[in-house]
């Protein structure tokens, strides 16, 4: 099974991340890895509120980089992206890291364009629903799932490949990390909803500013300007092939969200 | 753009036969009718609604000024000197944002 496209394989339990097998693309390992700040540039650093670090991404020599993340470890990728060897205290949610920062990072630098988004698969097709992070996209997408004929594609990550085929995020969803298993690897995609909250009521409707599609683009690290350039092209050609909606979801209508976005598609 | 541009365009911008240029860090690509533009040099994202889209796509074929809103007006069915003050709000835009380069 695939993960955001990428054949991932672990040598330890990870909540949604399938064991390692002989032709996984990244091998995920718990091992403490090797790392010397003095040959590494930072590329994010980023800070809680107080000033203390909560985020921090480093890039060392000949193709290796660092993920830390307060209360959950670090993770050093190796081998230009085949090897992730991951240290952390039992019990920390090394899973949120490696879902949230680490696979994201690798199927991007593979091609993949990375949407923060949730996913389900509606006809054969992908509905990708985008949104910022406390937007309620894992609350819609809970209430799509309760739906029949709904399947789960991705809870937080979603990457499109070159021929505009969605493929699942890692399996996990909610804060307990409670694994599910993606309907599909890859389907392509059929509709882009940007999520907005507010208003009196259900809106459905044409997505007026495809920027907002650009911001949902998965951009925790710089981006070169060729990857700047491949990441617009690929989601032009996206909004030529699928429906680019925005749905705005008031307060408590989530259920009359889902249903006015189910309706819309089977219309 | 086009309903955000500044109230004052830049002295010049006006002159029918000046030239103009999409600098080497601006890409674009359409979505559906609209196109974004890229500024690889600060990685934002401009919006160009249908109609100064348009105007966009004759200035980067022409690099000028030239016959551009009388092209649109006909294509739009609009007045020329309604187009015309488009136009020069879209340039001054386009340029105050390191999108067009107005050349003397």
């Amino acid at each position: 099974m695939r993960v955001l496209g990428l054949a991932v394989g672990t040598t330890f339990p990870v909540p949604g991340l399938p064991a390692a097998a002989d032709d996984c693309d990244v091998v995920v390992e718990r091992s403490t890895p090797w790392w010397d700040p003095a040959d590494a540039s930072v590329l994010s650093d980023v800070r809680f509120d107080d000033g203390r670090p909560a985020l921090r991404v480093e890039a060392g020599p000949d193709g290796t980089w660092r993920f830390w993340g307060h209360g959950y470890g670090e993770a050093v990728v190796l081998d230009a992206g085949a090897r992730v060897c991951c240290a952390f205290a039992d019990g920390a949610p090394i899973a949120r890291l490696l879902v949230g920062q680490v696979l994201p990072f690798l199927a991007g630098r593979r091609g993949f364009e990375v949407l923060h988004a949730a996913g389900v698969v509606i006809d054969g097709g992908a509905v990708v629903l985008c949104a910022p992070s406390g937007t309620g996209k894992s609350t819609v997408l809970r209430a799509l799932l309760a739906r029949g004929g709904v399947g789960f594609l991705a809870d937080d990550t979603v990457a499109i490949d070159e021929a505009l085929q969605a493929w699942a995020g890692p399996g996990v969803i909610g804060p307990e990390l409670e694994p599910i298993t993606p309907a599909v690897a890859s389907v392509p995609v059929r509709a882009v909803a940007v999520l907005s909250r507010g208003g009196d009521g259900v809106g459905l409707e044409p997505l007026a500013d495809p920027r907002a599609l650009l911001a949902q683009g998965y951009d925790a690290l710089p981006r070169s300007p060729e990857r700047q350039i491949a990441g617009l092209d690929r989601l032009s050609r996206l909004a030529g092939a699928a429906e680019l909606l925005a749905l705005r979801v008031p307060e408590g209508g989530v259920d009359a969200a889902a249903d006015a976005l189910l309706a819309h598609l089977r219309t | 753009m086009g309903t955000d541009a500044p109230q004052h365009p830049p002295v010049g911008v006006t002159a029918p036969q000046r030239a103009v240029r999409v600098p080497d860090h601006v890409v674009h690509r359409a979505f559906g009718d609209q196109t974004v533009l890229l500024n690889l040099s600060t990685g934002q994202y401009h919006g160009l609604n249908a109609s100064a889209r348009r105007m966009f796509e004759l200035l980067s074929e022409r690099g000028s000024l030239t016959g551009v809103a009388a092209d649109v007006a006909r294509e739009y069915g609009r007045p020329e000197e309604e187009i015309a003050a488009d136009l020069v709000e879209l340039c001054a835009a386009l340029s105050e944002r390191g999108l067009l380069e107005l050349q003397v």
